[in-house]
């Protein structure tokens, strides 16, 4: 019951996501002021990578993005996710248009060193993909903005319980699709997405 | 009076038979509870609900974070050890197909000694054919003897 509002929210985005064939839709509950609809937005943020160095939203500036959240001692689904953002990484290891963004929600246990050897150990690298921690309450409210449920669970392994999404970002920090991210086949369709996004850009 | 008789045979034949279903039955029953199936079914939906998550339902592991499972020339030549690790987790670095490996596991202490070994024996069966059928008793004895 308590989080039947992001079942509305996700009910209205898959309606909106059935009613256009050739761009993508804008997802997300938009504002509405002075009678007019604002899209749901990313809003501005600044965390530390796993490099030490600052990451806003400036770094991702005219860039389309991935984003997921995850911390590196999950046993459950993060490896999973993990291994289908691989994937994304991997496709567009040559296109400078599409990054990353991955958000630990264990900033205690993800020190910046612990994300450098998980970052290593996935043989990725910034600037590209971002690993990055800040304040935890920061980040779990970003966890909501980009559709993502994290809640405290000492029964769930690792001590959290959070939604695996991949969600994608357009250049106006909008959210235009996401997939499972537990989901090879969802992933197979994001990134026929990321494709689409980048092709409206490039008319 | 030929008639009755073949009767009587006949119903003793199908006493007899029913005893021996029975027989059979508990026969059966009884290995299935003893000994774990040879990979497949069993060892396979242990594998992927326990396993996967990390080392991939392909067994390909990801990148230098976690090790292949298949084709993997650590457990061509460590195979007994794979039942410790399942059980007791490992804590050391692994040189895994001329690859090194250091991402901590945490043993799996919720299984038990079957499925260990259906989830061993499915491993030798999909990605490692040299290895040998290991039997409950075998896995029984590596458990008890792990470090």
């Amino acid at each position: 019951m308590r989080f039947m509002p992001l079942y509305i929210l996700v009910a209205i985005v898959l309606f909106t996501a059935c009613t256009s064939e050739d761009t993508l839709p804008v997802l997300g509950v938009p504002t509405i002021v002075d009678g007019k609809e604002i899209p749901h937005k990313i809003r501005d943020f600044s965390f530390t990578n796993h490099n030490g160095e600052t990451i806003t939203n400036e770094s991702y500036k005219d860039k389309i993005y991935v984003a997921d959240f995850f911390f590196t001692t999950c046993p459950t689904i993060c490896p999973t996710v993990m291994s289908q953002m691989v994937r994304i990484y991997d496709k567009y290891e040559n296109n400078p248009d599409v990054m990353l963004l991955s958000h630990t929600l264990d900033p205690k246990r993800d020190t910046i060193a612990a994300l450098k050897a998980y970052a290593d150990n996935l043989e990725i690298d910034a600037p590209k993909w971002n690993l990055v921690t800040g304040d935890k309450k920061v980040i779990r409210g970003f966890a909501q903005d980009y559709m993502n449920i994290v809640v405290e669970d000492n029964e769930a392994p690792g001590g959290i319980n959070h939604s695996g999404k991949i969600v994608l970002i357009d250049k106006d920090r909008r959210i235009r699709a996401f997939a499972e991210g537990t989901d090879p086949n969802e992933v197979d369709e994001l990134l026929e997405d990321i494709d689409k996004l980048l092709q409206e850009y490039a008319q | 009076m030929h008639n009755n008789r073949s009767r009587d045979w006949s119903q003793i034949f199908l006493q007899q038979g029913m005893r021996f279903a029975i027989l059979i039955g508990v026969f059966a029953t009884l290995f299935f509870y003893t000994q774990c199936s040879k990979g497949f079914s069993q060892g396979r939906q242990l594998y992927l609900n326990h396993c996967a998550n990390c080392h991939g339902a392909d067994g390909q592991g990801l990148r230098s974070l976690y090790p292949p499972i298949a084709q993997s020339d650590y457990l061509e030549n460590n195979y007994e050890e794979l039942a410790c690790i399942i059980r007791f987790g490992i804590d050391k670095t692994l040189t895994v197909n001329g690859k090194s490996y250091s991402t901590p596991m945490v043993g799996l202490d919720e299984l038990s000694e079957i499925e260990i070994c259906n989830i061993v024996n499915f491993i030798s069966t999909e990605w490692h054919p040299k290895n040998s059928y290991i039997s409950l008793k075998d896995i029984n004895m590596i458990i008890g003897k792990c470090k």
